[in-house]
């Protein structure tokens, strides 16, 4: 039963709150399905892809560019003769990478932003929500171009563009709910019994408030694979990564529209779009245990 | 001896909030300070209860967290066992006094951290005062449990605090403010959020406890009736100011000031065949922001004269037990 | 003909535990002009009780049982539109923290006009007319009526309450806890307040409370509940001064009194039933030091001492030997936990 033990326990405690909460709300349950349902493909997926996504098909020497979709090319190939079918499995990959490690980010700064710019009222309050002001004021998508253009595409610097600016809708949110919490009788108690600000934050107000953390993640995991796929449709995205946006972008440069071949513009905006509902889902559904009704006292 | 007879010495303490312009219609030119605290000075002895009593903005809760240092006085001095409190900042000694005086909140179900356990949270204050093993702590915990009644205290250890009523919540806030072992403990209107038929429980309990452990304790309460059974000294405040003090006894079956008359006057009387008087008052309670000079009673004083309107009325004994504020000193 | 005669009054709930016999069969009549008050710990059902009378109940709540007669007429069979008409023209009901239900962005003369206007069907001119009356009948300023309700203290917000709750004229007014959340001296205003217009414009009250000495000062009646059942009734006299049930009686040792200084608090151990699945026999017999065997067999019915004091207890002749033990600590010590 000790200090660390506590947000472990009640992390734990989360955990098993939000399985019996994915089983009651069925947008929810729909979400984490096609989560899990993308999880496997990206992690297995290329095992069963029929292709290398960067190969130039040929076959009896002649490439394979532009086919219809048939048996063995499922989806069609592009203009350079990759598979598509291919191509939209290893895309999982840079979708999840981009929405986990941005969700991530998000989570941890926002909250760590929140929780201290929350209870320590002051100067060092002051300073952390005018950092925020700062983070709004910066349009999002021009600044991951600009940095993905000092930095060179890569699908690390979208992932750091996003961590720079992300977490400012968390680190608002967090803090006004820190405030109300560190008015309640049992964070006094805290101080009463003597416990240093320090503890108050991480083992007292932190486990009241990671359930609306998590929501905020959940929810910035949707704006970081759409943020992703606009940035790579705009052509700064990363060419090493196939990733849906990566896919749209090319089917858009080589004038896949006009020649009919839906094969490869359909398919990656379908896969974009569920994953961000997904996410929303998820998102929509805990704000209902966030916010349960208030108990009757008497 | 004197010195070592008191646990706590209140010296015109004051402390004054400041409030920023507001939307009223009745809106405010001058002054833009709330005086929660104006002045007030009591002494504790060590064994003995004060009860703090009065209504609604009179200060009782702000005085009930300055004594627990979760408020630092505006002016004034705060004497604790001998040791100045007033502004203190050396961590070991608040961190000695947090041992020393505990707290106990008016609602149960906001006391306790929700997402602890009842055990966990009864651990929290040895985890960071205690330097025992942790076989040490379980074993307080499981003691504490016991005392308060909560028996077998295994079974309570693993339950959250939305799965116990009201009663047994309260007995575990109290179970968590006495396992530092303290000698001062202030109970913040500790059942008035309670059934009728469960306050007699808790009360009982925490009269036994304190008189077992010494415990030097304030009750803050509305309720006359409740500090007259747990409280051997009263202090009856008023907007920010104590206007009456002595044994509880002496100042309810004498009381002097027009304000602790009314307040005795307005309980309604439990025999249906005595009809409760009409308190001899009038008005209502002026905004603590902006005060007139004079005794702060004055505009609903019902015996008022001249020097009341100029001259704030001062602290004076009138008998062995007994200390009013007014000028017009009844018998 | 009585004002208001409940009978064998049944509300339950549904939930997800079964069926919970919130209000398990309470019978009492209040004449004209009268005043009960309703006295019981949370729980017990009293809340329920004037909720389902007036037809204002949660969704999961039903009536299951028994007879309203208002007036001579059963409320039971009655549709919802013909409540909406009983409603505050013939009965008002103030729920519990009424006073923090105004509406903030309104003044506070907004909530009778629209009373006024809707249901009294009368015009603006009329109804700021009738709003004014109002203001001074409770004692509160008639200027006031433009303001809002964060401008008015605890005390004023309930005088317009109850301002509003005598706009039509009702016939009887329930109040669930009115005057719990007000200081004393306020309290105390408040009560005298309303005794004054219940002598004035002889309306019926019907006053839930928590607090006995309330209910002392302004109650003709008193019907005490316990568990979805009615274990005492009487007049206020005859229950606070020759109380007739194990609970009345253990709620008097809980109650501290600021007149009598020796008496030492008694708790009654132990907590009120499941409902859900409520003890065979006498509700209280678990808590109740008093109890024989017999007492958790049969269901024990209200039975008269004096003419209008009922108590439902099965040792009601050995009365006199359970006061005076009942005033005993050790009496209630095996029932503490």
């Amino acid at each position: 039963m000790e200090s660390k033990d506590s947000t472990f326990i009640s992390i734990k405690r989360g955990m098993i709150s939000m399985i019996c909460f994915f089983k009651r709300d069925k947008f929810a349950m729909t979400g984490a399905i096609i989560y899990i349902f993308f999880i496997l493909v990206a992690i297995f997926g290329p095992l069963f892809a029929p292709y290398d996504p960067f190969m130039m098909v040929k076959e009896n020497g002649k490439l394979m560019f532009n086919q219809a979709p048939s048996v063995k090319y499922l989806l069609g190939t592009t203009n350079m003769g990759r598979d598509i079918f291919s191509q939209l499995i290893y895309g999982a990959r840079p979708a999840l990478i981009v929405g986990f490690t941005a969700a991530f980010f998000v989570m941890v700064i926002g909250t760590l932003v929140g929780l201290f710019a929350g209870y320590y009222r002051g100067r060092l309050g002051n300073i952390l929500m005018r950092l925020t002001d700062v983070a709004f004021g910066i349009p999002f998508i021009p600044f991951v171009i600009v940095l993905v253009a000092f930095l060179g595409p890569s699908i690390w610097n979208i992932v750091l563009s996003m961590a720079l600016l992300l977490w400012r809708d968390t680190a608002r949110v967090i803090r006004s709910q820190v405030l109300t919490v560190r008015k309640r009788s049992f964070v006094e108690a805290a101080r009463v019994s003597g416990a240093s600000d320090l503890r108050i934050i991480l083992v007292h107000i932190t486990p009241n408030i990671l359930p609306l953390s998590f929501l905020y993640g959940s929810l910035a995991m949707g704006w970081a694979i759409l943020t992703e796929a606009a940035v790579s449709f705009l052509g700064f995205g990363d060419p090493k990564a196939i990733s849906w946006g990566y896919m749209l972008h090319d089917a858009y440069v080589s004038q896949a529209l006009s020649r009919g071949s839906f094969g490869w513009i359909i398919p990656p905006g379908i896969c974009i779009m569920l994953m961000v509902m997904a996410g929303f889902y998820i998102g929509r559904g805990s704000e209902e245990i966030l916010f349960p009704r208030l108990r009757k006292i008497d | 001896m004197d010195k070592n007879r008191y646990l706590v010495k209140v010296k015109k303490l004051k402390k004054y909030f400041s409030v920023s312009h507001n939307l009223f219609r009745q809106s405010l030119e001058k002054g833009n300070t709330l005086k929660a605290i104006d002045g007030i000075s009591f002494k504790i002895a060590r064994g003995n209860s004060l009860g703090l009593a009065g209504e609604s903005g009179c200060g009782k809760t702000t005085t009930g967290k300055m004594l627990l240092k979760l408020y630092e006085p505006t002016e004034g001095t705060y004497f604790f066992n001998d040791i100045d409190m007033t502004h203190t900042y050396d961590k070991k000694v608040i961190k000695f006094f947090r041992k020393q005086a505990q707290l106990m909140f008016q609602n149960p179900f906001e006391a306790i951290n929700p997402r602890f356990t009842i055990g966990r949270a009864l651990m929290e204050p040895l985890i960071i005062q205690h330097n025992g093993s942790d076989k040490e702590k379980e074993d307080l915990v499981k003691h504490i449990l016991n005392k308060v009644n909560l028996q077998p205290a295994k079974n309570y250890l693993e339950k959250y605090p939305h799965q116990l009523s009201g009663g047994q919540l309260q007995r575990v806030v109290l179970a968590r403010a006495l396992i530092t072992e303290p000698i001062f403990l202030v109970a913040d209107e500790p059942v008035s959020m309670l059934d009728v038929s469960i306050r007699a429980g808790v009360l009982n309990l925490m009269k036994r406890i304190s008189n077992e452990m010494k415990l030097t304790t304030v009750y803050i309460s509305h309720d006359l009736a409740l500090i007259r059974y747990m409280c051997h000294e009263i202090a009856i405040m008023y907007l920010g100011k104590i206007v009456e003090k002595g044994l509880t006894e002496e100042v309810i079956k004498n009381p002097c000031h027009p304000y602790t008359r009314a307040l005795i006057a307005a309980v309604p009387n439990s025999d249906p065949e005595i009809k409760s008087e009409e308190p001899k008052i009038k008005n209502y309670v002026p905004s603590p922001i902006d005060l007139p000079p004079g005794c702060i009673f004055q505009n609903r004083c019902p015996i008022a004269t001249e020097i009341c309107f100029k001259v704030e009325p001062k602290m004076k004994k009138i008998n062995e037990n007994h200390w009013l504020a007014c000028h017009i000193n009844q018998k | 003909m009585s004002l208001l005669e409940i009978q064998d009054f049944k509300v339950y709930y549904r939930s997800f535990a079964g069926i919970t016999h919130a209000v398990d069969g309470i019978s009492f009549t209040l004449e004209a002009g009268q005043s009960l008050g309703l006295v019981g710990e949370s729980g017990c059902g009293k809340t329920t009780a004037v909720r389902g009378i007036t037809r204002i109940m949660d969704k999961n709540a039903f009536i299951a049982g028994g007879k309203v007669i208002f007036n001579g007429e059963d409320l039971i069979g009655f549709s919802e539109d013909h409540m909406r008409t009983i409603r505050w023209k013939d009965i008002s009901l103030i729920p519990q923290a009424a006073m923090d239900s105004l509406n903030p962005v309104y003044p506070v003369i907004d909530a009778f006009n629209e009373i006024l206007t809707l249901k009294g069907r009368m015009d603006l001119y009329s109804a700021k007319r009738r709003a004014k009356e109002l203001f001074l009948m409770v004692g509160l300023d008639p200027k006031r009526l433009h303001d809002y309700p964060h401008e008015f203290s605890g005390g004023m917000k309930q005088r317009a309450i109850i301002a509003l709750a005598l706009t039509l004229n009702p016939k009887l007014i329930i109040a669930d806890e009115p005057v719990t959340a007000l200081d004393v001296i306020v309290q105390n205003q408040i009560l005298t307040e309303i005794k004054r217009l219940r002598k004035k414009l002889k309306v019926s009250l019907i006053m839930i409370t928590h607090d006995i000495s309330v209910v002392a000062q302004t109650c003709d009646i008193v019907a005490v509940m316990y568990a979805g059942k009615l274990v005492e009734k009487g007049t206020a006299v005859d229950i606070l001064k020759n109380a007739a049930h194990p609970y009345t009686l253990g709620l008097e040792n809980a109650f501290p009194n600021l007149n009598n200084s020796g008496k030492k608090l008694i708790a009654i151990g132990g907590s009120p039933p499941d409902l859900v699945d409520p003890p065979k026999g006498c509700r209280f017999a678990p808590r109740c030091p008093f109890r024989i065997k017999d007492c958790q067999q049969r269901e024990p019915v209200l039975k008269e001492i004096n003419s209008g004091h009922y108590s439902a207890c099965i040792r009601l002749d050995e009365i006199e030997k359970i006061r005076t033990k009942s005033k005993e600590a050790k009496t209630w010590i095996k029932t503490v936990t």
